[in-house]
């Protein structure tokens, strides 16, 4: 039976599946994988096995994919389990033959049945686990702008309140409160509208002359600047300079790094952007003071729910949005770190081709 | 008139609430963590009462409120000084029952700032009738 073949050979077949596994290039073995994976997987196949010598077809199918959803759930990434199990099938199959142990058809078709059964269940188990992280990624990011959005909410309320019943001044500190709370509630739904376009592929790039996406982007920073006690400078470009993008989406990623740059930058400190041509690429640098990064902390910055502001203000995601949203109008969004002076972000985007 | 210290992490929030119990006729501190509470609550003469948001930074209200049981920093007299928990979680009355307080008060009611104020005397008047 050649479940009792792997049984009494159990010693030699696992140090031959971890001798092929540890000169596999990719995915790249690990600790884990050879010093425990291994056994797991071939004991797991032997109780296959088993039950195959005894049992029906659908037992077997049951047992197999039972295990490869198992594997999965204790760490295992679905490309070891797969190339795990082909590695012990080979192995298997290479020592029968130096040992003259004759594998019947039958066996052989259950061996290979195992294998196939216990992978496809591992492929499945895990696009599920995919699609349930997602499915949680998506709550989480709509309960966190819910959240946001209500604090917001409620200190406009409050805010209002208070000038209505005359206990603070028109144009006075809580007017301003009121109107900054009112541009933060805007910004959320301005981001998060173009988040569920980039998410639902609601994406119309065209041909946009860039001097109009970066007058916008000056005329929307310039008020923020001037509240944060902040210069903005917005460098002018040649009209004729083009790119494929949809407008909508890349101002709102560009007027989020601006809004970044300004709320970062200490109160007379600058934030520069500057457009320039490099190849077939147009790139934008948005400049500011932050005073630089943490080490490593670079690309940190552009996943979700990562809070960077003393006040905490915001959701965190900005920067994860507008690397998005980025990405959909065919660029790259990626941050320098000047220590000690401040940050660079840079949208690099393809050039359109000049107009006939 | 009362000493009040309001903690909050949301600057706006804060300082909106600040304003409108000084038009209430109150002195006001103000701190954005539970951390930055207990310090405030250490450096300076003891408030008459806490408005204390529940999620916040470095340390929460309900943990600044265990901080203050364990350290005795709420004891004046014979009564604790009194706690109005504010948020905008569901399950506030859940946390105003394990932080001990019965003041508690949605920051997504229809009139916050109203309800607030009207916790905040009640919470004084009903500490105060006991110390008596």
């Amino acid at each position: 039976m050649l479940h009792e073949f792997v049984t009494t050979r159990r010693e030699d077949l696992i140090a031959r599946t971890r001798a092929k596994v540890a000169q596999r290039s990719a995915p790249t073995p690990t600790e884990n994988e050879l010093t425990s994976g291994v056994p797991l997987f071939l004991d797991q196949l032997v109780a296959v096995l088993r039950v195959a010598s005894a049992k029906t077809k659908q037992d077997i199918q049951t047992s197999a994919s039972n295990r490869g959803g198992e594997l999965l759930h204790k760490g295992f990434t679905v490309a070891q389990v797969i190339r795990d199990y082909g590695d012990i099938c080979q192995a298997i199959t290479e020592l029968a033959t130096e040992v003259n142990e004759p594998i019947t058809p039958d066996e052989f078709h259950t061996l290979n049945k195992s294998l196939d059964d216990a992978m496809a269940e591992a492929v499945t188990s895990f696009t599920a686990q995919r699609e349930l992280r997602i499915a949680d990624a998506e709550t989480e990011r709509a309960g966190a702008f819910a959240h946001e959005l209500r604090n917001r909410l409620s200190a406009t309320k409050l805010g209002f309140a208070l000038l209505r019943s005359g206990a603070a001044p028109f144009g006075g500190s809580v007017a301003a409160v009121v109107e900054s709370n009112l541009e933060r509630m805007n910004v959320l739904i301005d981001r998060s509208l173009v988040n569920v376009r980039v998410d639902s592929n609601n994406v119309h790039n065209e041909r946009v002359a860039l001097h109009q996406i970066l007058e916008e982007a000056e005329i929307n920073g310039t008020l923020e600047a001037k509240q944060r006690g902040v210069s903005l400078s917005v460098l002018p470009v040649e009209s004729h300079l083009s790119v494929n993008v949809d407008p909508h989406i890349l101002s709102g990623a560009l007027a989020n790094l601006i809004q970044n740059a300004l709320k970062f930058t200490r109160s007379g400190g600058h934030v520069a952007v500057v457009a320039t041509v490099k190849d077939e690429h147009v790139v934008i640098d948005v400049v500011d003071e932050c005073g630089g990064l943490p080490p490593g902390k670079a690309q940190e910055l552009f996943s979700a729910f990562r809070q960077h502001s003393k006040n905490r203000s915001g959701l965190g995601l900005g920067l994860f949005i507008s690397r998005k949203g980025v990405e959909a109008c065919g660029g790259t969004l990626y941050v320098r770190d000047v220590p000690g002076t401040g940050c660079v972000f840079t949208i690099e985007l393809p050039r359109a081709a000049n107009a006939d | 008139m009362a000493n009040v210290l309001i903690v909050d992490d949301d600057v706006d929030v804060a300082e909106l609430s600040k304003t409108l119990l000084e038009s209430g006729g109150h002195r006001i501190r103000v701190a954005h963590t539970g951390q930055e509470g207990l310090k405030s609550l250490a450096a300076w003469p003891l408030p008459d009462c806490l408005v204390l948001d529940v999620d916040m930074p470095v340390l929460s209200g309900p943990e600044m409120a265990h901080e203050m049981v364990l350290h005795d920093a709420g004891e004046e007299g014979e009564e604790k000084i009194p706690i109005v928990l504010v948020s905008g979680r569901v399950d506030l009355a859940d946390v105003a029952a394990r932080v001990g307080t019965p003041y508690f008060i949605s920051k997504s009611t229809d009139d916050y700032g109203a309800d607030l104020l009207e916790m905040l005397e009640r919470a004084l008047r009903e500490t105060s009738s006991k110390r008596r």
